[in-house]
Order: C-alpha cells, then structure tokens, then sequence
C-alpha cells in the first residue's frame, strides 16, 4: 500500500472496544467498588511491605557495624569511647564471647605508648578488677601517684615509662593466669603485680627532675620483676606507697 | 494548541450511565466530604478505568482489582486536589501511576497479556458484545505506553496538555509521542485488516 493513501482509521474502533469493555462492568458492581473504596478510605488498611521493613533493618545493621568499627580503636579519653565501649558491652551481652579484660590490657598498653602512664594503669586496674589476688593491688595508689607527677610541665621519665610498662605487662599476666584458671599462677601474678604497683609509686614520686637523661645502664632493682633504672633499687625495696 | 486539541469527538465521554466527567460542583463537593457525590464520581469512573486497564492488556480480573486500588487512591488524595476543574486530568493521572506502580510491583511480562490470545477467563470474551478481533491484535503490535497515550487521547478525550502536564511531560513532546503511536497502531490496524496489501 501506498504510505501516503489513507487506511482505516482505528480510532471509532477503539472507542467501540473501550464502551464494550465498559458494559462488561454491571452496574451494581461499579457501585459496589465505589462503596468498598469508600469504605477503605474510612478503615485504611496497613499494608505491611517487607523491603522497606528490610532495608531499614540493614541500614540500622550496617550503620551500627560501621560505628563500633570506627569506635573499635578508640582508647579512654577519645571521643568515641564511650561507644566503643557501649558496643563491647551489647557483645557481653548477647553471649558473643567479648574478651573484655584482654581488650582492656591492649588499650592500657597503647596508652602507655601514648605516655599516658596514669590512664594506662587505670585501664589496667579495670582489667585486673574482681580477679581473684588482684583486688588491693596497690593500682589506685599508683594511678594517684602518676596523676599528681603528671602536672603540667613535668617530664616523665624513662624509669617511670619501664615501670609502668611492667605494670600493664604483669596486668596481662594475670589475666592471662585468670583465664587458665590455676589459682597458684593468679596468686603469684597478682603478687607480682601488687609489686610493681608499688614500684610505679616510688618512681613516680621520686622521678628525677626534668632535663636530666637516665642511665639505663644503672644497677638493678631489688624487684627481680622490674629491670634497672635510674633511680635505683633501694628506694623500691623500702617500698610502700609514701 | 490546547483549545483545538478538545475538539475531536468523543463518543465515550457522552455514553456513560452516571455522567462522566463530573461536573465541578458535584467534583467540589466529593473533596468536601460529601460521601455522596463521591460514592456518585467513583461508580461512574470505576467502569473506565476497568476499561482502561483492560485496553493496556490486563485481564479482566486485573483490570477490575486495579480499578478498585485506584479509587480507593482517589478518596484518598480528593481532598488534596486543589483545582476542582482539574479533575478529570488528576483522575487519569492516577489511573496511570497505579498502572505503572503494578507493573514496578510484578514482572512487566507477566502483567501484559496479549489481548488476542486466551489470557483472560473465558467467559471474558462472551461478556464483551463485540469481538473487536482486529483492534485487539492491532493494540497488541503497539507498547504499553502507545497504548496508554492512545487511550488517554483518543478514547478519554485528554488534550496535550493535560497528558502531559500530569506526567511533567512538554505537551510538545506528548504531541509527537502521539504522532508516532498513532502512525504505529494505524500501520497495525492495516496489517491486521488486509488493508495494506
């Protein structure tokens, strides 16, 4: 056929079929949908629609993944900690195994790193909180002992750095001999431990004034768990917190 | 241009049982509240907008399930309708958000059924007075969106402009869509009657 002569227009047919598919609708029927829409309009039904339900649960799931894993890092004193350790706590709580004490004992040793000496021992001392033998361990005193040293201005020293290194060190230690449950390794860490408490006092009192180098290479201590310093080992055998 | 674009006969719009469209008092009224009239403006409207389902290839089943969703939108959204004179435009507006709102919900394939092969119940056929054999398989060789404007044009009576102001649409462009449409269901029709041989 030529393109350009007219055809059959199906336009008055489709009409046609549009009015036929109208009368396929009686009346009473149309009626009837009218007084349902209605009736709808009145009683709204809640229509429960799953993906919405399913990405908010996943946007909440991946949001909350995301936070405790930036919160993860964080040490006492950050501004995220408080999350992290509301996260660490909902883990405690659904029994997923959460490892607190050792988490503690890395925290207290990157605050050590920090030089955050009386932050470190605090941590420490939560880690060691309610084990058996560690409780009066001396860590109050010493976190006490390097708050007051820590005044603005003051150096701290490499002594004070070693012995509180060996504090957190011993601290894993006796969670360490906490989890394997032998009553005779506890007692003998927290013994240790309390030990070296008392060093981190002595030390922190008695540090040398700022500006003087130390001298790793001075004679030992009497505390066979502390290595030499510069302030010597005398002043940590008279030990006790004074 | 709009004021020509009403000009072109529309049987349907005059051969319906309750009135359509509704006229701006009794349209005023439904947004108000008046449960009558509105009760009055959807028994009137569901029977087209089976129809217009039914021409964008639901069955008949579909047609009527998805006529009576949209009338329970337009109860729903009357009261927001801000120009009562506007009404037949919104109403088809939402006739085709429901339609395209299905289709997201479903596979498009299962929901378009030829309208020429047996996908509607069987007594579909023996309701409809005619057989309108060769319209049918013409609309089946057109998209569903040709379909839609065809209807909407030439059947509703819609004019250019509120084609396309509902879908934010220029009614230049609803013009040429419509051009081609056209061209595309009249080559159709041709093919399906012999008449182009």
């Amino acid at each position: 056929m030529n393109p350009g002569m007219p055809g059959p227009e199906p336009y008055e047919e489709l009409r046609r079929l549009a009015r036929s598919y109208e009368q396929d609708v009686p009346a009473a029927s149309a009626r009837r949908a009218a007084a349902a829409a209605l009736m709808a309009a009145k009683h709204p039904r809640r229509r429960f629609r799953l993906a919405p339900v399913f990405a908010s649960f996943l946007t909440i799931i991946a949001g909350n993944a995301g936070l405790a894993l930036a919160a993860d890092p964080a040490l006492p004193g950050d501004l995220f900690y408080p999350i992290d350790r509301f996260y660490e706590r909902v883990v405690e709580l659904t029994g997923l195994g959460a490892d607190v004490r050792t988490e503690r004992i890395a925290e207290a040793a990157a605050l050590h790193a920090k030089g955050q000496l009386a932050l470190a021992v605090a941590t420490a001392g939560e880690a060691v909180a309610g084990l058996a033998g560690a409780e009066n361990a001396g860590l109050t005193d010493a976190v006490a002992a390097l708050n007051a040293d820590a005044a603005p201005g003051q150096a701290l020293t490499a002594a004070l750095h070693e012995e509180t290194n060996q504090l957190v060190d011993l601290a894993a230690k006796v969670v360490e001999a906490a989890k394997t449950g032998d009553p005779g390794d506890a007692s003998e860490a927290a013994a240790e431990l309390r030990k070296q408490a008392a060093d981190v006092v002595i030390a922190a009192q008695d540090k040398e004034p700022p500006g003087q180098t130390t001298d790793p290479g001075s004679p030992g201590t009497n505390n066979p768990g502390t290595p030499p310093t510069d302030r010597g080992s005398g002043q940590s055998a008279s030990g006790g917190n004074q | 241009m709009p004021g020509q674009s009403r000009q072109r006969p529309n049987p349907v719009r005059s051969a319906t049982a309750f009135g359509w469209p509704p006229g701006f008092l009794e349209v005023e009224r439904a947004a108000h509240g008046d449960r009558t009239a509105l009760h009055e403006i959807l028994a009137a409207g569901y029977p087209k907008l089976a129809s217009f389902y039914r021409g964008l290839g639901l069955t008949r089943s579909d047609a009527e399930d998805l006529a009576a969703d949209a009338c329970e939108a337009i109860v729903g959204g009357l009261g927001r309708l801000r120009d009562p004179a506007a009404f037949e435009a919104w109403f088809w507006a939402i006739a085709r958000n429901r339609f395209r709102g299905m289709l997201r919900r479903r596979r498009h394939d299962s929901v378009i059924e030829p309208m020429t092969v047996p996908g509607e119940l069987p007594g579909d056929r023996l309701e409809t007075a005619e057989d309108h054999s060769e319209i049918r398989r013409a609309l089946d060789q057109v998209s569903p969106r040709d379909r839609e404007l065809l209807w909407l044009r030439e059947v509703v009576g819609l004019s250019y402009d509120e084609i396309a102001n509902r879908q934010g649409a220029a009614a230049g462009a609803v013009r040429v869509s419509l051009h081609r449409a056209r061209r595309r269901l009249e080559r159709a029709y041709r093919e399906v009657t012999g008449s182009d041989s």
